[in-house]
């Protein structure tokens, strides 16, 4: 949905857009509900009994009936379903997520800590993968059918083939144990003193990998997406006129093609940055890399139900938010797109 | 699908971890160690607080290091004095007498009204390591002294509760009424060795700063470092010099560390994996049918294929493993197999699979995802000895709800039997559902019952081995194997194995012993 350019005066075009506006924040805030509720009752509906996943390891006697209703009452399962449900919901609306009950602290904390590590990974992955495929993509598309694209297409199809945790190990143990030329685990020097640029340079050192990894994944599904939408492009009036104008093969590429390409562009990127976070698991393990993957995937075994909720909230909300943001700027450029 | 790409993926790291890479020396020995690193897979365990921690082994394991316990154990697996410097036994329970240079990490004393409000807490603030329901009371008797009353003799007190229990102080939990949501600072304030001085939970890394007023001497280690690593970063830092310790390393990659100077310590985990019967389910209600699948598994084989030899055979007795040279009491004998199935009422024409009164004895076997390359195994033998088995994995929720439900006919499961004898008692009396919640034989029960109250070490070894012997005649699951796990170390600190493991029985490398002088 993109907000209304109206040709009415400026109190109506307001109104209009405050109205729009209200109407997407609505939309926005109804669907993470949604998403709550549907999270909520998908992981009550996995089996186990989270108790005993949670304390059955601690000792040899396992649970007594006496512990476990000591142990519901402290985690909140002991009211029934729709209690529980109704008390969560209020949780939310007071903007708390809960406490997480395998690692003894609020939600919002745990979260806190890995979510700017996600963040770093999947954004710098999702510029690196766009800036990798629009070079890659309008290239190969402009010289469709020379050596160049057969090149081109040859090392993506190659790359395409491997999955994302196969090029997470070869890049491992080629640029990290074998060259040793970036850090093999963690996200910055086990407590580092550094601050300022010397940190910086230190999460970036260590990030380069893990993020290079995922960015390449993409690149590769990226370049073909673009290639064929070059190919649809290169043939219109348009790149003649440019060409005729004497218009050189940067400016070409630059100013005629990618702005004509950016709207599917834009809009398989906000697909990407979902599936980034999808993929963030592997690179994580692999590089032992702190993020919201692992902490999903372990949240979601040990039946912690607070921090996967919180976690699948705290994801649907930034899928949102890429998405409505996407929106934005696809309506932007299809209407410049438009405009000619 | 994921869960199956992920386990892919993990195992392809494992196998990629053994690969050989560039040798290098072990480094000299540096004394004093200013830090010591420790690699760990896992890397995050909670904060080291008794009701912070992750509630499995390595979670408890970093506890110990900040908060001290009555006593523990030594290299040998003997007790030795921690917060106590002495005890013994005293009527009905027993007595300690506290080592009155003890201090919290704030610098007030340990004190006897420390001890008892440790016990009175976790009886209202259940602390699920360790079980106190048998402590009646415990009180102050003398400036440094406290007493423990028993409700019921138990004799595993000792290992499982004053060598297992971290005691709490006093003046900084009689405040707290939600233990559990008990986050701030303070909750760290133990008298163990070292404090917590930094503690990244995402990135799952710990540094534990030395406590140099430690009552039983300072430790050698001024800052330990946990952090987490993937098994083949942490061959190439423990072989670059990087990291001192790595927790676990694959089998695969001992030969080569050895090679390379570093020491590899191989232990048994004594998790023994079991194959559990529904003896509930009348297919398998006699034991004679189920000690003919046990004769069905040729486990030497199970050994090889599937742990590459780093496992033991299991004692069908359920305790150890099964000593060298000791007779196997279920080894592979197809003929002894058919013959025990046949005297159960089994029929079979020729090489089709074996019959009861009811129809083809299909089964169906249920594991942990872990165990999928054992579990199918497993069913290949019993298969290939005419009874056919069809495998179903899960995590462990799932497993769980099928146990609880008894929708299975075999099992595969695991549990610790390291530790007191008593875990015998657990594993075929208990509630779990990995348990065997056998009671079909009345002298089993009674003499599982029985021993943990008997307080003449010579008649409780006897009753325990009288109860091996019904267990693994009654077969209400059947021990096969265990696997072994192994550490690297370049030797700064040097690491030991704690007989019957730490606390109640951890399987685990981590024994604060070896930081101290």
């Amino acid at each position: 949905m993109v907000l209304p350019a109206t040709q009415a005066g400026p109190p109506a075009a307001a109104r209009a857009w405050l109205l729009a506006a209200a109407g997407r924040v609505a939309e926005y805030l109804g669907s993470l509900a949604v998403l709550a509720a549907i999270t909520f009752f998908a992981l009550r509906a996995l089996p186990g009994d989270p108790l005993a996943i949670l304390y059955g390891e601690a000792s040899v006697q396992g649970l007594t009936p006496e512990n476990r209703a000591i142990l519901a009452a402290r985690h909140g399962l002991d009211a029934s379903l729709p209690g529980q449900f109704l008390h969560y919901a209020g949780m939310l609306c007071g903007g708390d997520l809960g406490q997480s009950a395998r690692h003894a602290r609020p939600v919002a904390q745990v979260i806190g800590q890995a979510l700017p590590w996600t963040l770093l990974l999947v954004t710098s992955a999702t510029a690196m993968a766009l800036a990798g495929g629009l070079l890659l993509g309008i290239e190969a598309g402009m010289r469709r059918g020379r050596a160049a694209d057969g090149i081109i297409l040859a090392a993506v199809t190659a790359l395409d083939s491997l999955p994302l945790f196969v090029k997470a190990i070869l890049a491992l143990f080629a640029l990290c144990l074998g060259l040793a030329l970036f850090p093999a685990s963690g996200g910055a020097t086990p407590f580092t003193q550094a601050r300022g640029w010397a940190l910086a340079t230190d999460v970036a050192w260590h990030a380069a990998v893990p993020a290079g990894v995922l960015a390449l994944h993409e690149t590769t599904k990226l370049t073909f997406i673009i290639r064929a939408l070059v190919v649809t492009v290169r043939g219109r009036p348009f790149l003649t006129v440019a060409r005729a104008k004497g218009v050189g093969a940067v400016g070409l590429r630059s100013r005629h093609v990618a702005p004509n390409v950016m709207a599917q562009v834009t809009a398989r990127t906000a697909a990407m940055f979902t599936e980034l976070f999808a993929g963030s698991i592997f690179v994580e393990t692999v590089f032992s890399y702190p993020g919201l993957g692992r902490l999903l995937y372990e949240g979601i075994f040990s039946r912690d139900y607070p921090l996967v909720q919180g976690l699948v909230l705290v994801l649907g909300a930034g899928v949102l938010t890429v998405n409505m943001a996407a929106d934005l700027v696809i309506g932007r450029l299809t209407e410049r797109e438009a405009r000619g | 699908m994921r869960t199956n790409i992920l386990t892919m993926f993990l195992l392809a790291l494992g196998v990629l971890a053994a690969l050989p890479g560039a040798p290098c020396r072990a480094a000299e020995r540096a004394d004093p160690i200013e830090r010591l690193v420790i690699a760990d897979t896992q890397g995050d365990w909670g904060a080291p607080s008794p009701y912070l921690h992750d509630k499995r082994g390595p979670g408890y394991a970093l506890t110990t290091l900040v908060f001290d316990t009555l006593i523990w154990k030594n290299e040998q697996g003997g007790l030795i004095p921690a917060l106590a410097a002495s005890w013994r036994t005293e009527g009905g329970g027993y007595a300690f007498e506290l080592d009155p240079a003890a201090k919290w990490h704030d610098g007030a004393p340990v004190t006897p009204e420390d001890v008892v409000f440790t016990f009175e807490y976790v009886k209202k603030h259940p602390y699920f390591n360790v079980d106190v329901s048998m402590v009646a009371a415990v009180e102050k008797t003398g400036p440094h002294s406290v007493t423990c009353t028993l409700s019921r003799p138990f004799v595993p007190f000792l290992t499982n509760v004053a060598g297992s229990l971290p005691i709490l102080p006093r003046h900084v939990f009689a405040a707290v009424d939600d233990p559990g949501r008990f986050t701030a600072p303070k909750a760290l304030t133990g008298s163990g060795p070292y404090r917590l001085a930094a503690y990244d939970q995402a990135q799952g890394q710990y540094l534990f700063a030395a406590n140099p007023d430690y009552h039983l001497g300072a430790p050698l280690a001024g800052e330990i470092v946990f952090m987490r690593m993937s098994p083949p970063a942490a061959l190439a830092a423990l072989k670059d010099g990087s990291v001192d310790l790595a927790t676990s390393i694959p089998a695969a990659s001992i030969d080569e560390l050895t090679a390379a100077g570093i020491t590899c310590i191989t232990f048994q985990t004594s998790h023994p994996v079991r194959l559990k019967f529904n003896h509930k389910k009348p297919i398998l209600a006699q034991a004679a049918v189920r000690q003919g699948l046990a004769h069905l598994l040729d486990r030497p084989r199970m050994v090889e294929t599937v742990y590459l030899g780093r496992a033991d055979l299991w004692d069908a007795r359920g305790l150890a493993p099964l000593a060298p040279g000791a007779a196997d009491l279920y080894p592979y004998d197809p003929a002894a197999a058919a013959r025990l199935l046949a005297s159960a009422g089994w029929t079979r024409q020729g090489d089709a699979p074996w019959r009861t009164e009811t129809g083809e004895a299909a089964l169906t076997l249920a594991a942990l995802k872990q165990y999928d390359a054992l579990a199918r195994m497993t069913a290949a033998q019993l298969t290939a000895g005419g009874v056919p088995v069809t495998v179903t994995l899960h995590d462990r929720g799932g497993l769980n709800d099928r146990l609880t439900a008894g929708d299975y006919d075999l099992a595969v499961v695991s549990f610790s039997q390291l530790g007191d004898p008593d875990a015998l008692r657990h594993a075929v009396l208990g509630k779990r559902p990995e348990s065997d919640d056998y009671a079909a034989d009345p002298e089993l029960t009674a003499l599982l019952t029985a021993q943990v109250s008997e307080t003449d070490p010579a008649k409780r070894q006897a009753m325990v081995d009288a109860a091996g012997e019904r267990f693994a005649r009654e077969l209400p699951s059947f021990c096969m194997l265990s696997a072994q796990t192994a550490a690297g170390s370049r030797d700064r600190i040097r690491f030991f194995v704690t007989p019957g493991g730490i606390g109640q029985g951890t399987p685990l490398i981590l024994n604060k012993m070896a930081f101290l002088p």
